[in-house]
């Protein structure tokens, strides 16, 4: 894995397990911990660790996670596996709305 | 399991003890009436085949003895520095010495005899080799309570006793071979019965032993909660194998959703159970988060994984009245217990063995274009060094087991009353009939 890929995939991470840490609904956090554990489940064991993040508000964080998510595109992961992915992220934000 | 494999042993003793004039029952001369239908050399063979019978049986009381008082040296002991479990073992062992049989072989023990007593026997000494199990399976000395040595002790001497009576009965098959000592043994079983019937006895060892091994539940999904029971029931068997730490991450995170809509189910039935599958929810949402971060390759778990995921989608779909049957509630309970049990197993053993790993991100320096550069690497520590989670705490303080209050089962207590009332049933006086009071 490349440094830049390994970046990429870190941010994704760290702001997917923050917004299931912040969600509003344990259903939502249970969504984000899937979509979590889909994005380990494409890399195999060998990922980078979470890192806490700098912000805490809700929309950010989704922006942030979302982008990270479309960028794995570029490190070479299938287009079809980052959109189901990002399905499941928008399924989870669909429960986490207020 | 014991108390199967030790009713059946007591059953079939009780039914021999309560046999009378056994030449008759082997073919022998003695009634008007009934023809004599063996020849001597005949009997004496059957004779000799009762004896391997006995032996199988002697040999259970033996190996029971041992199990529950394993005191390994009795040689250069005396009657009076030996108790009286010691004694008994110390008289059985003197008696099995002066065996001159063989056991029984397969086909002995699997082939039914000709006459009714024989076959008696020979399902005492069937019961007596299934037995054999029971002590390497949680029948044994280090597992069973001080009460449940006492009882496992007290059965072996009940039937020692009835060997010995049977013994003095059966001296009139041509050919008998005797027990050595028999007054000795008897002596030092009815002293072994009087010291272990002191106390209380505890009948729930008869839950001990052998049992088969569980299988899984395949074929076609079932309907309703039991197409819930099904995938726990597969996902416990498999978490017999180590899961990878991938695979572990998505059993916590199944067992989480299983258990809210459980509790979502049962609110409106019983909310006190509902509150407690929430509280198990929320201890596998803290597990889930814990394990964010770990790694470990050993293992495997893809079925178990497969099965939790399973599970958790089959709980979503479930009617909101799918946990109204209280049976199948207390089934789903025994079985989540048992993945809770496993689960915590498997993630100290992990720890411990230090097959899963914590990831964490440490700041270092990098050769970029002649340049360094600060980067982000990742390293692995053990999940017990300094670096360490709330995992194992977590672990240790909220998935564990509940002490299981065991209950005897029912009739393990009359099954032994039964076999005592055998041991001192005495024939009716000649001409009497046993049906009718006598006035």
């Amino acid at each position: 894995m490349l440094l830049s890929h390994a970046v990429t995939l870190a941010e994704a991470r760290s702001y997917v397990a923050a917004l299931a840490d912040a969600a509003l609904t344990t259903d939502a956090s249970i969504e984000y911990d899937r979509v979590l554990l889909q994005i380990d489940f494409i890399h195999g064991d060998y990922i980078p660790g979470i890192s806490p993040v700098p912000v805490t508000d809700r929309d950010v964080l989704f922006e942030v996670a979302e982008s990270a998510i479309e960028d794995l595109v570029k490190h070479g992961v299938d287009s079809l596996t980052v959109e189901l992915v990002l399905d499941m992220l928008y399924a989870a934000r669909e429960l986490d709305a207020p | 399991m014991y108390g199967e494999t030790s009713g059946m042993l007591r059953d079939a003793l009780a039914e021999l003890l309560r046999q009378h004039r056994i030449q008759q029952r082997i073919g022998g001369a003695g009634l008007h009436t009934v023809p004599e239908t063996t020849t001597v050399d005949e009997r004496k063979a059957i004779g000799e085949q009762i004896a391997r019978y006995r032996y199988a049986v002697l040999v259970w009381c033996d190996q029971a003895m041992r199990a529950a008082n394993p005191r390994i040296n009795l040689e250069g002991s005396t009657g009076r520095t030996r108790g009286p479990a010691e004694e008994l073992r110390y008289r059985l062992a003197r008696t099995l010495g002066g065996v001159e049989v063989d056991l029984p072989t397969m086909d002995e023990l699997v082939t039914e005899q000709p006459f009714g007593l024989v076959d008696t026997w020979r399902e005492a000494a069937r019961a007596c080799v299934l037995g054999e199990h029971d002590f390497n399976n949680g029948v044994g000395y280090g597992r069973l309570s001080e009460a449940e040595c006492l009882t496992v002790i007290k059965d072996a001497a009940d039937v020692i006793r009835a060997l010995v009576g049977l013994d003095r009965r059966y001296a009139n098959i041509p050919g008998w071979h005797l027990l050595k000592e028999p007054g000795r043994l008897g002596r030092a079983a009815e002293t072994c019965v009087t010291w272990a019937g002191y106390g209380e006895p505890d009948y729930t060892v008869d839950l001990r032993g052998w049992n088969p091994a569980p299988t899984l539940i395949e074929g076609p999904r079932l309907p309703g909660i039991t197409g819930v029971l099904q995938a726990q029931h597969n996902l416990l068997i498999h978490l017999g194998t180590f899961p990878t730490a991938q695979n572990l991450r998505v059993v916590l995170d199944s067992q989480r959703i299983v258990s809210r809509e459980a509790a979502r189910r049962l609110q409106p039935i019983d909310p006190a159970l509902a509150a407690r599958w929430e509280r198990r929810g929320e201890t596998y949402g803290r597990l889930v988060r814990e394990t964010r971060d770990i790694g470990g390759l050993i293992g495997n778990g893809g079925p178990a994984a497969g099965q939790g995921s399973v599970a958790a989608a089959r709980m979503e779909k479930l009617d909101r009245d799918g946990l109204s049957e209280a049976p199948q509630v207390r089934r789903f309970q025994r079985i989540s217990g048992g993945i809770d049990e496993r689960v915590r197993n498997v993630i100290e053993h992990g720890i411990a063995a230090r097959l899963y790993f914590q990831r964490i991100s440490v700041p270092g320096l990098n050769d970029y274009n002649d340049e360094l550069v600060y980067v982000a690497r990742q390293k692995f520590v053990p999940i017990t060094s300094p670096v360490k989670t709330e995992l194992l705490a977590i672990v240790r303080s909220d998935l564990r087991p509940t002490p299981i209050q065991r209950k005897a089962p029912t009739g393990a207590a009359q099954s032994r009353l039964d076999f005592e009332a055998a041991l001192h049933h005495r024939p009716p006086p000649r001409g009497a009939s046993p049906d009718v009071p006598s006035i």
